[in-house]
């Protein structure tokens, strides 16, 4: 099946398409959101949000950028918005009304899921990344994990080639000293 | 170059995003400097080597929370449901019983400076009228950034 085909197909809220939609895409929104998240409850919350927005926006989706660009960026944005919204319930200090092990249980060591990440310097490479501004974080997660052109990158973002760069040039800067500080 | 601005540009060396010149530099400050030459190598060994980056997977019910919530039938995820709780019962109250008290205040002290308990009590009458009408839009009033701007942005996300 085309991409506007399919996509037709979801406007008009077929069963099948909006199945084979998430089939095709789930693995690549979620783990954008893990990247952006460290987390794979959060991770999983975000990915449901994404579709769901995704699927009730499909009819302002215009066909002049690719499916997977228009899903990264309802992705980036969902997931900076829990980074957000993590960050207000740590400062209200709600944990004890959303019980903190429940929810957060990797706030207390700071690092992306143990389990996961056996490979300990790849921990440390998430957490260098984890604490670098918003829109460097998303540059260099779609630059390094979903391994997107400088010109995808820009696409997403919605901005210019050059901002890309910069981005990326001040994000790669900043990943140097805290990696290496970590490292020692 | 100097040694400093050197090992900040050590990662993108490593990436290739360095112009020639920048580094033919680099390549020969490694051969001089012992300190850049260890750092590089605990750096290309964390960013390099860590590849290939493990994928992760979903799990295999998501798909039916996502088919319920677009049915309707279905709760948002977690911690926007339980931001959403916690501002309907304890942010919004205490923002308008906030708003009350402030509005009692303005009454009385207007109402003593121009010495008309007349005017103090229809102050009060509409301070308390504004309470009962206090929703989402005074949320929306208040500056992004602050608590209330955060919160009022997190009330429309959930309406969208
Ligand atoms: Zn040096």
């Amino acid at each position: 099946m085309k991409e506007s085909e399919l996509i037709e197909k979801i406007k008009g809220d077929d069963g099948t398409a909006l199945r084979t939609f998430y089939e095709i895409y789930k693995d690549m929104v979620y783990n954008v959101c893990y990247r952006m998240l460290n987390n794979r409850q959060d991770a999983e919350d975000a990915t449901q949000d994404v579709f769901v927005k995704a699927i009730r926006s499909v009819h302002r989706f215009r066909g002049n950028a690719k499916l997977s660009t228009w899903l990264y960026r309802i992705a980036v944005n969902t997931g900076l918005n829990y980074t957000r919204r993590k960050k207000i319930v740590a400062w209200l200090s709600l944990d004890f009304l959303v019980g903190k092990d429940e929810y957060f249980p990797d706030n207390a060591q700071a690092g992306p899921d143990l389990e996961l990440e056996k490979n300990e310097s790849e921990a440390l490479v998430q957490q260098a990344i984890q604490s670098l501004p918003p829109r460097q974080r998303t540059a260099v997660i779609l630059q390094r994990y979903e391994e997107l052109s400088y010109k995808e990158i820009a696409e997403v973002m919605k901005t210019s080639l050059s901002a890309v760069e910069s981005l990326l040039h001040h994000a790669k800067d900043n990943l140097t000293e805290k990696l290496t500080a970590l490292l020692k | 170059m100097k040694h400093k601005e050197i090992r900040k540009k050590l990662l993108r060396y490593l990436d290739a995003e360095l112009s020639q010149e920048e580094r033919a530099e680099i390549r020969l400050h490694l051969e001089r400097c012992e300190q850049c030459r260890k750092d590089i190598k605990l750096l290309s060994g964390a960013w390099n080597l860590s590849q290939p980056i493990r994928r992760v997977q979903p799990s295999p019910l998501l798909w039916n929370k996502i088919s319920l919530q677009l049915e309707g039938k279905a709760q948002k995820g977690r911690l926007v449901h339980k931001v959403e709780l916690f501002v309907r019962q304890t942010a919004r109250p205490a923002l308008t019983a906030a708003v009350v008290v402030l509005g009692l205040f303005i009454g009385i002290k207007l109402g003593n400076r121009v010495m008309m308990t007349e005017l103090s009590s229809r102050q009060t009458v509409i301070s308390l009228q504004s309470q009962s009408e206090f929703g989402l839009e005074n949320f929306r009033a208040l500056s992004p950034g602050s608590l209330g701007g955060e919160l009022a942005a997190l009330m429309e996300y959930e309406n969208e």
